[in-house]
């Protein structure tokens, strides 16, 4: 249960500098992961065998080790993990050649003899609240995680997974991108009991050393660690209208041209459309106002089955979602046929995000994103941040945000409303303007060329370079509206506003992005100018968070009058300052 | 401009300009030597006399000039526009000539400080300060051009102060 929400404003916040001070004590440099990431959290000691045999007694009887059906999900992930020689060997398999196989055996065999070596050399334990794995037949490897520090304990489970009963789960801290420890794969017996001993111990370590009188509190916590309560269950009807809104579908044909093109030459019977016979068949049997209706009932085929491959993308991913208050942290339960399990470390939340798409403007939807200090490089993303930070709550009503942001922060009240909006200085509309005009010149004299060529196609003396002129003015009277729309538009988006928390930076045409961060969170401040933004008296504010990306938006105000940009920039220098980081 | 109490930001010391110009010149040396070089090809080429020669070697003394003037103004400029004041906030850095920027680190958000000297930079005791944070964006904020004993005292406080606070 949480105790925050019952105790005064003060108390929450000694408490956690106590904790953070506690943390603090066995290891000196703490670093919150991002680029500066040293895994100091986590040592390392590579074939040194004294100091090994120091840490753990070597094939202790009392660690676990990991379920027997590992090897069959690792030969698994290899086998995603070189699908060309598994494919190359198949071929070759059924054309009658071994050639193939044995390129494939060049990858597998080193593969699956580190997977061996791995199943019957991890084991791992929970021993003075710190999370031993020890791994390696010629080097051994004891990684310790102190138990406090670990933030996550995810869970993965696709379809094979769930018909053995077992999954594959993840420790991460918040140092760099990797996870601390990959256990692939665990029975759920063993799991639900590694998770009520790293959570039980986390909450627990508060009631030991720290003064008396958070004894009491800290002990209400520890009796009752595991009370969980449903925050929110997403029904299929909002993940339906999710995946209307979402242009998901457009990724997904994109990665499905992309394979077309990889495998040209095994997709030979596509020729067989023969693209000019189609079109001399319909120039034949319809005329003009037939061919546009064909064309704007393709048009419509085509958009209703790519919103719905969105719609089962939504479905695949987050069906059955429930998000659950377990003690301080949320977690988050989703998936069709791969089912994922992930933590939300609240008190670890960098930098809160609500996106929301025109689409979702309109149905009154929104998604939220969350970031957390490390975990989360947008390179090797796992299943697990994808859910957990990425699409934390991929869909909700709008008039739901306040609620569920209120659990993520106590002191975050959300009416986007009632803040102190600050626009971008007053010239700024003007400003983009005038550049959209300085760009649009370029349209404008391809309208003067399409207007000459017009004039002279049928001059003895002009050039024949076909007669492209009307798509030169359709371009040239298109473009230059859309580019001062966009200006104008832009302008008038962007907003920033100061509250006592932290600070709202709300930016986005179409999709409409409104973020948030803690003055606790920022790492640093800094102003720019260019030459061109000097000349109109106005400056950049950018706020650097450990935030790693998840939430795809930067709080970075372009446009500002110079004068309140560097009067913010000293304020928020001040409260960043007198406000203390949280690393535990 | 915009500095609003100059009393306070304190300026880089002004023998960084001395190394940026002896930096500069070998680095042009090289560049120079390179063009030098380029230009004798060509007239082994085209021979001495030709138009084309005659420009391409036009062209070549006049980048070499603005290259000459710009190793002796720039590292003037830039000194006139870089400067640092650490506070009880922490430390805020100016610099940028044409493009400004203004980049504050809170005492308590720095991880961990570096100062690293080149051979050059150590001859004349001066030293690079970079002060790290767990940031994204900026997670590592650099001021070339210090006293050695300035940045060493920069970063001790630095770091001393973050550690202070971080246990408190």
């Amino acid at each position: 249960m949480s105790f925050d929400s019952s105790t005064p404003r003060n108390g929450p916040d000694d408490r956690e500098e106590h904790r953070d001070s506690e943390n603090l004590q066995p290891i000196e440099t703490d670093v919150v992961g991002g680029a500066a990431g040293s895994t100091s959290e986590s040592e390392s000691v590579d074939s040194a065998k004294s100091s090994t045999a120091e840490v753990v007694p070597p094939n202790s009887r009392s660690m676990e080790s990991l379920h027997p059906t590992s090897l069959l999900f690792d030969v698994v992930a290899h086998g995603r993990t070189y699908i060309i020689p598994v494919l190359i060997a198949l071929f070759s398999a059924a054309s009658g050649t071994w050639g193939g196989v044995w390129f494939a055996a060049i990858f597998f065999i080193p593969a699956i003899a580190t997977s061996t070596v791995r199943y019957f050399t991890l084991r791992f334990v929970i021993r003075n609240s710190e999370l031993v794995v020890t791994e390696g037949l010629l080097f051994r490897k004891v990684r310790i995680v102190p138990v406090q520090r670990i933030q996550n304990v995810d869970l993965v489970q696709n379809v094979l997974h769930r018909l053995i009963g077992v999954a594959e789960v993840r420790v991460e801290t918040a140092s760099g991108t990797e996870p601390e420890a990959v256990l692939r794969v665990l029975s759920l017996a063993k799991i639900a009991h590694l998770r009520e001993a790293i959570f039980s111990r986390r909450s627990g370590e508060v009631a030991g050393p720290v003064a008396g009188d958070l004894v009491a509190t800290a002990t209400e916590t520890t009796s009752d660690p595991e009370v969980s309560e449903t925050v929110l269950q997403i029904p299929t009807g909002w993940l339906v209208r999710a995946g209307l809104a979402s242009n998901r579908g457009f990724v997904m044909v994109g990665i499905l041209l992309g394979l077309y093109f990889q495998f040209d030459q095994d997709f030979k019977f596509l020729e067989k459309w023969n693209i000019q016979q189609a079109a001399d068949w319909l120039t034949g049997n319809f005329g003009f106002w037939g061919q546009l209706l064909i064309g704007i009932l393709t048009a419509m085929v085509l958009l209703i089955l790519l919103r719905l491959v969105g719609i089962a993308w939504f479905l695949l991913q987050f069906h059955g979602y429930r998000l659950v208050r377990i003690g301080e942290d949320l977690r988050i339960s989703c998936g069709l046929f791969t089912k994922v399990s992930a933590t939300v470390p609240v008190r670890r939340v960098q930098f809160i995000s609500v996106h929301q798409n025109l689409i979702m403007r309109w149905m009154s939807m929104a998604s939220i994103r969350i970031e957390t200090a490390g975990g989360a490089g947008s390179e090797k993303e796992s299943a697990t941040t994808t859910v957990g930070r990425r699409w934390f709550i991929p869909v909700l009503p709008v008039d739901q945000v306040p609620s569920i942001l209120n659990r993520l922060r106590k002191d975050l009240q959300w009416s986007t409303e009632d803040l102190d909006w600050h626009s971008l200085a007053p010239r700024a509309g003007y400003r983009l303007l005038r550049l959209a005009l300085i760009q649009s010149c370029f349209f404008f004299l391809l309208i003067a060329f399409g207007v000459v060529q017009a004039l002279y196609l049928n001059h003895p003396g002009a050039l024949s370079i076909g007669s492209w002129w009307p798509f030169s003015v359709a371009l040239g009277v298109i473009i230059p509206p859309v580019l001062m729309i966009h200006a104008f538009k832009q302008s008038r988006s962007k907003k920033y506003a100061r509250t006592d928390y932290g600070v709202v930076y709300r930016s986005g045409i179409l999709t409409r992005k409104t973020s948030v961060t803690f003055f606790e969170k920022i790492q640093t401040l800094r102003i720019d100018q260019s030459p061109f933004d000097r000349r109109w008296k106005m400056a950049r504010l950018s706020i650097d968070t450990a935030a790693a990306g998840p939430a795809d938006h930067l709080i970075s105000v372009p446009y500002l009058d110079a004068a309140f940009a560097k009067q913010e920039f000293a304020e928020l220098n001040r409260k960043t300052a007198c406000h203390q980081p949280r690393y535990s | 401009m915009e500095i609003d109490s100059p009393d306070v930001f304190q300026p880089v010391n002004p023998v960084h300009i001395l190394l940026e110009r002896i930096g500069g010149a070998i680095f042009s040396a090289f560049f120079g030597g390179a063009i030098l070089v380029g230009i004798l090809i060509c007239a082994f080429i085209i021979g001495m006399n030709s138009a084309v020669f005659l420009v391409l070697y036009g062209a070549a003394l006049i980048l070499a000039g603005f290259i000459a003037v710009m190793n002796f103004v720039w590292p003037a400029l830039s000194y006139r526009h870089t400067a640092w004041r650490l506070n009880e906030d922490g430390l805020e850095i100016r610099r940028g000539v044409l493009w400004r920027h203004q980049i504050s680190v809170p005492r308590a958000r720095v991880q961990h400080a570096d100062v690293t000297q080149g051979p050059l930079q150590r001859h004349y005791g001066i030293a690079q300060l970079i002060v790290y944070t767990a940031g994204t964006q900026n997670a590592s904020v650099s001021l070339d051009g210090l006293t050695h004993q300035v940045a060493i005292e920069l970063r001790d406080q630095l770091v001393r102060q973050g550690k202070e606070i971080h246990v408190v």
